[in-house]
């Protein structure tokens, strides 16, 4: 058998599926723009109301006995925007002509300059310390107050445990994905900057 | 196609005209029947989404393809971050070697099955343009659509091809 007449073959394999042809109704993709949107708005939502609880409680609180609870709030919050950061970071790095993690703004790019875009953000994130400048003035509002606390004697220094762990926790993992992530996303890109010298835009 | 036309109205009439080949190319994008249904969704509402910005420069497939090849591209990116899967260069792949009976693609549905499953292990440009040659398209949209030129999609594509053909029928480069 040929190339071509395997090729052939191919063809009609793939255009012989069979097809549900489904089209979404106006209402239905209002529907899944709004639950996108839920989505986040929630997530944004909890971040700030945590964060209204324990300036709160904080105030409210001071030494007393309800201190700890304030701290377990903090603590969760700082869990949660460990996640939020990490799942969000696609989405904040948007422009006009890159796509973004829901799909909801589509690139008009060629694929393989809007791939590589995609890429690029991922390994700028893990090869620019300045990336993490953020991140780390985040968790320092979270770590702080306890810290401060601490060495006001208010309150043992049991209460940095769990900030150790988390902060261990997320540093680990960030240093585990960057060892993992970052040799592969480096030869894709240069794998992609050679197709592009091979093949210029028509 | 007219201006005063909204982007629901577009949306219909690119559906009516590329809804097959969006799910087949939804298809070579992911697996998992149930995250499939939800990236089908996600390319609809991209295309439709992508009218506010439609100023008729270029052909209505052409447009269609881009925003859905993208969509498919980014949602392979975030399922690359989540589960570590590894796409394979073009090279790797024809070295590769599974071991499975060539006698076994005579089912049609096995023979879809097989080839899904190598168009899947494409980097997504590889897969842009065997996709685009699949669905029998000429040289010069496949060109416009991935942003090259003609005579390169033409050598990409045979080389992607004849590699795939390969793998297809079950060999390896020892089969040349």
């Amino acid at each position: 058998m040929t190339n071509e007449s395997s090729a052939f073959d191919l063809k009609e394999v793939w255009k012989g599926q069979i097809s549900s042809g489904i089209t979404l109704s106006r209402e239905a993709m209002e529907e899944r723009i709004k639950m996108h949107e839920r989505r986040l708005r929630n997530v944004r939502a909890a971040f700030w109301v945590g964060q209204i609880c324990i300036a709160i409680t904080g105030a409210v609180a001071g030494s007393m006995k309800s201190y700890p609870w304030s701290e377990i709030i903090r603590v969760a919050c700082l869990a949660f925007w460990v996640i939020l950061y990490n799942t969000s970071y696609v989405r904040r790095g948007r422009n006009e002509n890159s796509g973004t993690a829901l799909g909801l703004y589509p690139s008009m790019s060629p694929l393989v300059d809007s791939y590589k875009d995609n890429l690029r953000r991922q390994r700028d994130f893990y090869r620019h310390a300045s990336f993490l400048v953020v991140p780390c003035m985040v968790l320092g509002l979270f770590t702080l107050p306890a810290l401060a606390a601490v060495i006001e004697g208010r309150v043992s220094g049991l209460l940095l445990i769990p900030y150790g762990i988390l902060l261990t926790l997320s540093f680990s993992l960030y240093t585990l994905r960057r060892r993992i992530e970052l040799p592969g996303l480096e030869r894709e890109i240069r794998e992609l900057d050679e197709f592009r010298k091979l093949n210029p835009a028509g | 196609m007219t201006k005063n036309q909204s982007a629901y109205d577009l949306y219909r009439e690119a559906i009516a005209q590329f809804g097959g080949a969006i799910e087949r190319l939804a298809r070579a994008y992911e697996a998992d029947p149930d995250k499939r249904r939800d990236l089908l969704q996600d390319i609809h509402l991209a295309i439709w989404r992508s009218f506010e910005k439609f100023e008729m420069r270029c052909s209505l497939r052409t447009w269609i393809y881009r925003v859905a090849h993208n969509t498919g591209a980014t949602h392979v990116y975030q399922q690359r971050r989540r589960s570590a899967e590894t796409l394979v260069s073009l090279q790797e792949m024809d070295q590769a070697d599974d071991g499975r009976n060539s006698q076994l693609i005579a089912e049609k549905e096995i023979a879809r099955v097989r080839l899904t499953d190598l168009i899947r292990q494409l980097r997504p440009i590889d897969r842009q343009l065997m996709l685009l040659y699949l669905e029998d398209m000429d040289m010069t949209t496949i060109a416009e659509i991935a942003g090259i030129s003609e005579g390169n999609a033409r050598v990409q594509i045979h080389r992607i091809k004849s590699i795939l053909v390969r793998r297809f029928h079950g060999g390896s480069s020892r089969d040349k």
